[in-house]
């Protein structure tokens, strides 16, 4: 039982990172149709700038601020300089394209950081055994990142003018257009939406979970996975997705192999994809906060 | 139009497979595979291997891409499905060579066939990333199970023999596997220009149009992703006896980027550059490999990558075309400026090349350069001759005149709280013409829209022939002889108009994916193509027939649109306001048609907002306002209906009353 | 003139649907825009609100030449667009849809004289605009608009599936607008509906401008009667 607790504590944690990382998505895909193949790069990008950072000295806040800061820039930059770039772009496209933004990113990080893991510095606070089991203060930082970021995503959404232009451009983007807000400003949000939420994960995990060139697609193909149980649109039920994708994970990598536990996400992908299509895609252009 | 200027037409619209260009290319091909082992150094020798082993995925991808519009972003998952299966069957079960490479082979197709089925289904990115999913689940299951050999993979296997030639050196391997890339090329290359190719890329064109002819996307789709597996497998096969261990790395995502980027590089659905794309892609791989570190000392691993990213990032961008795109147009201007001056001297002045190469005109389905255009005058003199002495095409009668062939009950549309359509009940009987009109927003395009399946009713039901048919897809339909029209064009713009108009013999034809590929089609595909010059003909489109369909003006492309639903010899035409858009003689000419159709006993419904049209045209008109039937019977009687005014003029009844004595006064 | 329109040439690609029409609204008046389907006409009100890019020709609003801006920009410049088919933002609120509506004015917009011309949609300011029925989409549509207090507002089809006391109540707004100085182009099919209320009457055919006049004068003419009544061509 405690086992299971303690699974089950695991594998929040690690679902807090891919709920990041499936809002970021649904940010992209809901303005733009971009399914984002990068997303998870942002994280590692994050976690290894903060890491380099650290080791030149600077304070763990400050290496982190400047982290999440400059990956939200990165990814204005990406949609600048690629996104936007191409005319008439499909989802499809999308994906292709996106997919030579992630592996040159992945390249450049090889080229910097070299092939090996690297881990952040874990974050201040103590560790807390509840009833046996132990929670570990780092997971409860992922945890607190999932609560006030992707929180504060929701929020943005559900209360700001500026939130409410970005429901109104993916759901109708010519009537948006047409009251006066720029689609290119919009897109320009989105992105920096989706590279802040996936800096965070990045910095959030790196000190349990390390950060490694390679290891963003995974993780970004673990988001797209529980925000297509979203339908691609929810923020709120990709939330709960990611926990639930993070939960099975821990099942399985502690009472079958834990060999196995990257490929739970795309058995559940494939399966939930056969079962239930047409329940997934709710509304194709709508937000759902 | 006599034979002899039909056939000179044919052989200027590259209607069929380019043989000559064909030809020409895999001999050129061949006569370069026989001998680079001659020329090239030993490590050029073993990129050229690698190239030609990665075309295979490499043109089933570009297949998967081009005809099916799907992308695979796991096709190192087939491939490494096909290199697993046949090392084990070599190892473990000591097959001999050729079973174990069909074994490989069908393996990948029937993981291929378990992931298309459901995800076909899907529109668009979800065959993506379900593949990349795959890809991964393959790549983790060889590492983990036992079977397979884990980390270390499935080695000790023998090489291969041919009439007791051991393969055993990269010279002779390379001849071994460049048949099979050949005739796969060839394969390939047909299946573009075969029935079911030309039925895919106007499905990439016109999904709708497409299905409305007959077409089953899905299933065609179904067919060429197990197809492009197996191409995959294949390769496979090769990769694991030239490399004699097949490890996890196979199944490695960076194997299906650099796929992905030789059918990029090469071209979106170009065979050909593909294989380019192969080649281009390991020289790029190895030269990447020696240049970086000697620009970043201390760079290992993976370094390449940095150049896949950056091409394929600029490819998308500045190149959509890829390769093909520039030989296309690089071509189109050299034989351009050689055709010009040819004409100049022939005959001066008339000719006008269609094609500068400027690339602005839509490429045609795949092979042979654009034919010439006749001179731009002379349409409207055409269009404004009388059609009555053209023959008429054939038309099928299944039921006898007077007999229900559509019957249409309780047909209800509901969107959220909106009931577009309400309970409409209409029967229509065989050999008539049937208008439905009604309002702006009355319901008419929905009511249309479900009949010929392309949304599906909330309730009711619609039968056809006796078949219930309603909520299928539209190609049910279709394929029992239920042809239709779109209101807004639907124009395959990849193909010539003739082009369009065979894919109205859909229906017609036989001939499938295999067939397509061995080239047994084309006596088939000739006697369409003459109907679809005939039909040409009887239209006054014949002198059109070689031009590009997207250059017609609109009502020429309509035209060729009702041509294009005729050739299927439908037994029921459905048409969305074919006079939209219409000139006065055009109209003319369409009517004067409809009217020798229907004597010839086709049932026509026509949903026209042309009031006047429909009440000369047809013998019973039906009155949609507000998603109800309002009324239904000749035209004279529903002219007459007050409530048909009220519907039309928004006045109440006695308003309408008035209305209608000051028309009768009138006339 | 607040919105000029002068030998407009405009199209998709190489298909030019538009060819040298010219219009003008002054200041309180509502001209509409007739013709068959096919005519041109959402392609003229697109080619205005930037949509598409005119080829030739120029579109100005109190003199300042607005021609091929983006669409984006025509709020701020006193255009405003009531589109076909309403494009409410379905999953927002009434309220929300509003106030998007004054988005090229910062937000500021004058709610209560919307709801002034709109009653109904008082009571439903909390409800996603997505659970409206049709009429009251077209006036959260319509009311979008006013809320960029606009020099001249162009609606496409706006009786479109509606009642025909929902319709009146519609016309009846347009009026009121009218009244307050605002320049009202309305394109329908609904020849009834919108000559009843309209001072001018433009008829489009495949893409030019063929009749112009006040309804009155249009509605004698056989072309205008035929095109829409059908009967007396027999």
């Amino acid at each position: 039982m405690i086992d299971f607790l303690q699974l089950t504590v695991a594998g929040l944690s690690q679902g807090s990172v891919y709920a990041l990382l499936a809002v970021g998505l649904i940010a992209t895909y809901t303005v733009r149709h971009v399914v984002n193949i990068a997303q998870g790069d942002y994280a590692t990008l994050a976690g290894l700038g903060s890491i380099s950072l650290v080791t030149a000295g600077l304070p763990l806040p400050v290496a982190i601020l400047i982290a999440l800061i400059s990956v939200t820039l990165a990814s204005v930059l990406i949609e600048r300089l690629v996104i936007a770039r191409v005319k008439n772009l499909t989802t499809l496209v999308s994906i292709i394209l996106t997919l030579g933004v992630s592996t040159l990113l992945q390249a450049i990080m090889l080229l910097i950081w070299g092939a090996e893991a690297k881990r952040l510095p874990a974050f201040p606070g103590s560790d807390v055994t509840l009833g046996g089991v132990s929670i570990r203060s780092q997971e409860l930082w992922m945890l607190g990142a999932l609560v006030v970021v992707g929180g504060g995503v929701l929020l943005f959404y559900e209360k700001t003018r500026w939130g409410k232009a970005l429901r109104a451009s993916a759901e109708q983007p010519v009537a948006a257009r047409i009251v006066g807000i720029s689609p290119a400003v919009a897109s320009i949000i989105a992105f920096a939406i989706a590279g802040f939420v996936g800096a965070t994960a990045g910095v959030v995990s790196s000190p349990i979970y390390l950060s490694i060139w390679s290891g963003g697609l995974l993780l970004g193909l673990k988001g797209f996975v529980a925000a297509v149980l979203g339908g691609l649109v929810s923020f709120r039920a990709a939330i709960v997705g990611a926990l639930l994708l993070g939960i099975i994970e821990s099942y399985v990598a502690g009472y079958v192999a834990s060999g196995w536990k990257d490929a739970v996400a795309f058995f559940i992908l494939i399966i939930v994809l056969i079962i239930r299509p047409a329940g997934l895609v709710l509304r194709p252009n709508a937000v759902r906060v | 139009m006599s034979y002899l200027n039909k056939a000179a037409m044919r052989s200027k619209t590259g209607f069929w497979p380019n043989n000559r260009g064909t030809i020409l290319g895999v001999a050129a091909f061949a006569v370069i595979i026989a001998i680079i082992p001659f020329t090239a150094s030993s490590s050029m020798m073993n990129i050229a291997v690698f190239s030609m082993i990665f075309a295979l995925p490499a043109i089933g991808l570009s297949l998967l891409m081009g005809l099916a519009g799907q992308v695979s972003l796991g096709q190192a998952a087939f491939f490494a499905i096909g290199a697993y299966t046949h090392a084990i069957l070599l190892q473990k079960f000591e097959m001999p060579g050729p079973v174990a490479a069909v074994g490989g082979v069908v393996a990948a197709m029937l993981a291929a066939l378990l992931i298309g089925l459901p995800m076909l289904r899907l529109r668009g990115h979800y065959l993506a990333l379900a593949t990349l999913g795959l890809g991964f689940i393959v790549m983790i299951a060889v590492r983990e199970w036992e079977f397979t050999g884990r980390t270390t993979g499935i080695y000790g296997y023998g090489r291969p023999e041919v009439f007791g030639i051991p393969i055993d050196n990269n010279g002779l391997f390379f001849w071994f596997v460049a048949p099979f890339v050949l005739i796969g090329l060839v394969l390939a290359l047909n299946l573009t220009r075969s029935r079911a190719g030309r039925a895919l890329s106007a499905v990439n064109d016109s999904e709708l149009a497409a299905e409305s002819l007959g077409v089953n996307t899905y299933a065609l789709r179904v067919k060429v992703f197990t197809l492009s597996a197996g191409f995959a497998g294949l390769g496979g096969v090769f990769y694991a006896y030239q490399v004699q261990i097949v490890s996890p790395q196979v199944a490695e995502f960076h194997v299906s980027v650099e796929l992905l980027l030789m059918v990029v590089l090469g071209g979106l659905g170009s065979v050909w550059g593909a294989v380019a794309g192969a080649f281009i892609v390991e020289l790029l791989s190895e030269g990447l490999r020696d240049l970086i570190p000697a620009i970043i000392p201390g760079a290992t691993g993976e370094v390449q990558l940095i150049g896949y990213g950056l091409v394929l990032i600029l490819v998308i961008i500045l190149l959509p075309g890829g390769l093909y795109q520039v030989v296309k147009s690089a071509w189109a201007a050299i034989s351009a400026r050689i055709g010009t001056r040819a004409d100049a001297a022939a005959k001066p002045a008339s000719a006008v090349a269609v094609d500068d190469g400027s690339g602005e005109v839509p490429t045609r389905a795949f092979g042979g350069l654009p034919g010439e255009a006749p001179a731009g005058a002379g349409l409207d003199e055409v269009a404004d001759a009388a059609a009555s002495d053209a023959p008429i095409p054939t038309v099928s009668t299944p039921v006898a005149a007077g007999q229900p062939i559509l019957e249409v009950s309780g047909l209800t549309k509901r969107y959220g709280g909106v009931v577009a359509v309400d309970d409409v009940t209409l029967t229509v009987p065989a050999g008539q013409i049937m208008g439905l009109i009604g309002p702006n927003g009355a319901g008419k395009t929905t009511c249309f829209n479900m009949i010929t399946g392309a949304i599906a009713p909330t309730s009711g039901t619609v039968r056809f022939l006796g078949e219930e048919i309603q909520g299928k897809k539209p190609h049910v339909g279709a394929d029992a002889g239920l042809t239709r029209t779109f209101q807004n064009l639907q124009v395959f713009s990849s193909t010539d108009v003739v082009g369009n108009v065979y894919m109205g013999r859909y229906r017609k034809g036989r001939a499938g994916i295999l067939r397509g590929m061995f080239g047994l089609q084309g006596r088939e595909q000739y006697a369409h193509e003459e109907i679809a010059h005939d039909i040409l003909d009887s239209m006054r489109l014949g002198d059109v027939a070689g031009l590009a369909a997207g250059d017609l003006p609109f009502g020429r492309q309509r035209m060729m649109e009702v041509c294009r639903a005729l050739a299927a010899e439908p037994a029921l035409l459905l048409l969305d306001e074919p006079m939209a858009g219409l000139s006065g003689s055009e109209r003319e000419l369409l009517a004067q048609l409809l009217r020798a159709l229907r004597d010839a006993g086709l049932t026509i419904v026509l949903v026209e907002h042309d009031v006047a049209q429909v009440m000369a045209l047809a013998d019973t008109v039906a009155v949609l306002d507000d998603g109800v039937l309002i009324a239904h019977g000749d035209p004279e009687s529903v002219r007459n209906d007050p409530a048909v005014i009220v519907a039309y003029l928004g006045t109440d009844a006695e308003e309408a009353e008035a209305e209608l004595k000051e028309l009768e006064d009138q006339s | 003139m607040t919105l000029a329109v002068d030998r407009l040439d405009a199209g998709y690609g190489k298909l030019a649907i538009l060819h040298e029409v010219s219009l003008s609204v002054a200041p309180g008046e509502i001209v509409t825009v007739v013709g068959s389907n096919g005519a041109g006409k959402t392609t003229l009100l697109r080619a205005l609100n930037g949509l598409i890019r005119p080829t030739a020709g120029t579109v100005t609003i109190d003199g300042v030449d607005i021609t091929g801006k983006p669409t984006e920009k025509m709020a701020s410049l006193g255009l405003t667009h009531v589109p076909e088919n309403r494009l409410c933002f379905q999953t927002l609120s009434v309220r929300d849809n509003l106030m998007l509506g004054a988005w090229s004015r910062g937000g500021k917009g004058d709610l209560a004289a919307v709801l002034e011309l709109f009653p109904r949609l008082q009571p439903r300011l909390g409800q996603a605009a997505g659970t409206l029925s049709g009429g009251e989409q077209q006036m959260v549509a319509i009311g979008r608009g006013l809320m960029a207090a606009p020099k001249a507002i162009m609606l496409d089809e706006p009786s479109i599936g509606l009642a025909p006391k929902v319709v009146a109540e519609i016309m009846k707004v347009l009026t009121e607008l009218r009244g307050r100085g605002m320049a009202v182009l309305l394109v329908e099919q609904n020849v009834r509906a919108s000559f009843g209320i309209a001072d001018r009457a433009v008829v489009m055919q495949r893409g030019r401008v063929v009749l112009e006049g006040t309804p009155g004068e249009l509605v004698e003419l056989p072309e205008v009667r035929n095109a829409y009544l059908g009967g007396a061509a027999a």
